[in-house]
């Protein structure tokens, strides 16, 4: 018999090992997220990203490589690979983490950087939104800012559904950055209360 | 204080950066122009810079040249295994307090080791602060109290400091993860370096790429 809790482990080890492949190969398309579904036919993969040509590649020479790498390193059954992309990228934590780290590749100072992604994630509807970056530059003490904006929620059942929350890294030659941002979804808590105040010719 | 005891601050860095600057300015208004030397400073430029606060020296403190001025040499390393005490300033010669002029990395590479103390085992005493990491003038701060008979528990510090300021609804924070001696409640950090971390002024340096190096 089929030990239950060890197949649905190793599933669950397969897919984490599946996203985190697939973050580092494409992080900069604006990797979201994937999706994995076995169907009788084999496994459907749904992939989210900013900018799916990048992983769909010139006629889908990308695509066909990745199929191959899902089927033989990972043991996915005849993989039917589909790229959709995000609807809004802006309210992604991770697009707007790789986001940051290929900003920050790319030569530009990270608190420039923190500030304009956290003000295009209110600017997108978010609740709140908190970046975290930490690193050292040649010469100068390792540090780590901190930029938040709106309302975070940390605790309560809320954070599962309402905080998108990830971690990106980014190489520079003094060393590396670490980057942590959480995007509260612009959802509603069931458990919120509003106390309505009493107008004025009612408190009469 | 005792003419013969210096505050010898052996720069380790490559460059000499704003920030490491402020640390060395406030270190010589802490124990006072005249108590302080600054060793291994490569550059003529630079060696003109510091010398408006302490005196200085192009060679290492690990050379003869410079080792020899003084006849006990304390270097504090926050890896050496014994604590700093007043008993290590009962000493009749002259006595040298070495601090390793670094900007420290988080968690700490244990450059001081590599850099200086492995050089001078044998002829220096190694000292630690309690084994955390601190800025220089907050080493410099330490090591002058113990100096002036305080034991190292009587002081208190912090671990960790976080500077806070809102711009255009925006909570801005810089957390710096060292150990700062705590003064009337405050920990030590110069004024001057706070406004600095917050100000735009550390952007355009870093983005320089130079690390807020400077050029005369």
């Amino acid at each position: 018999m089929v030990n239950i809790k060890k197949y649905f482990v190793s599933r669950g080890l397969i897919k984490t090992k599946i996203d985190e492949y697939l973050a580092k190969e494409f992080y900069r398309a604006g990797y979201a997220g994937v999706d994995i579904q076995k169907t009788p036919l084999g496994t459907r993969v749904v992939i989210y990203a900013e900018r799916p040509a990048m992983i769909i590649g010139r006629r889908g020479a990308t695509i066909r490589a990745l199929a191959q790498i899902l089927e033989k390193k990972f043991g996915l059954e005849n993989p039917q690979i589909t790229v959709t992309s995000v609807e809004n990228p802006e309210l992604s934590a991770r697009i707007m983490a790789f986001r940051l780290a290929v900003a920050l590749e790319r030569g530009y100072h990270f608190r420039r950087a923190a500030f304009i992604a956290l003000r295009r994630i209110m600017e997108a509807g978010a609740l709140g939104a908190e970046i975290v970056i930490s690193g050292k530059l040649t010469s100068e003490r390792a540090r780590s800012e901190k930029y938040r904006a709106g309302r975070i929620y940390r605790t309560g059942d809320q954070v599962n559904y309402m905080v998108e929350k990830a971690v990106a890294h980014a190489l520079l030659k003094p060393g590396i950055y670490g980057i942590s941002v959480r995007i509260v979804k612009p959802l509603r808590p069931l458990d919120e209360i509003v106390v309505m105040e009493k107008s004025s010719a009612e408190a009469e | 204080m005792r003419k013969k005891i210096k505050f010898v601050i052996e720069h380790l860095e490559q460059l000499l950066s704003k920030w490491i600057l402020i640390e060395y300015k406030h270190s010589s208004q802490i124990v006072g122009k005249e108590n302080v030397v600054f060793t291994n400073v490569r550059r003529s430029d630079w060696r003109k810079i510091l010398l408006r606060i302490g005196e200085v020296y192009e060679e290492s403190i690990t050379s003869r040249r410079i080792h020899s001025m003084f006849d006990k040499i304390i270097i504090l390393d926050p890896q050496a295994k014994i604590l700093l005490s007043p008993k290590d300033f009962m000493y009749c010669g002259s006595i040298a307090i070495v601090i390793g002029g670094i900007l420290g990395d988080n968690p700490p590479k244990g450059r001081t080791r590599k850099l200086l103390t492995e050089k001078m085992d044998n002829i220096a005493e190694i000292r630690n602060l309690g084994g955390n990491q601190f800025s220089i003038d907050g080493a410099v701060f330490m090591a002058y109290q113990i100096l002036n008979g305080r034991e190292i528990t009587e002081i208190p510090i912090i671990v960790g400091w976080e500077e806070k300021r809102i711009m255009m609804g925006i909570e801005h924070s810089v957390f710096l993860p060292y150990a700062y001696p705590l003064v009337e409640g405050r920990p030590l950090i110069s004024k001057e370096l706070l406004e600095y971390l917050m100000s735009g002024e550390i952007v355009f340096d870093e983005e320089e790429s130079k690390g807020g190096l400077i050029e005369e």
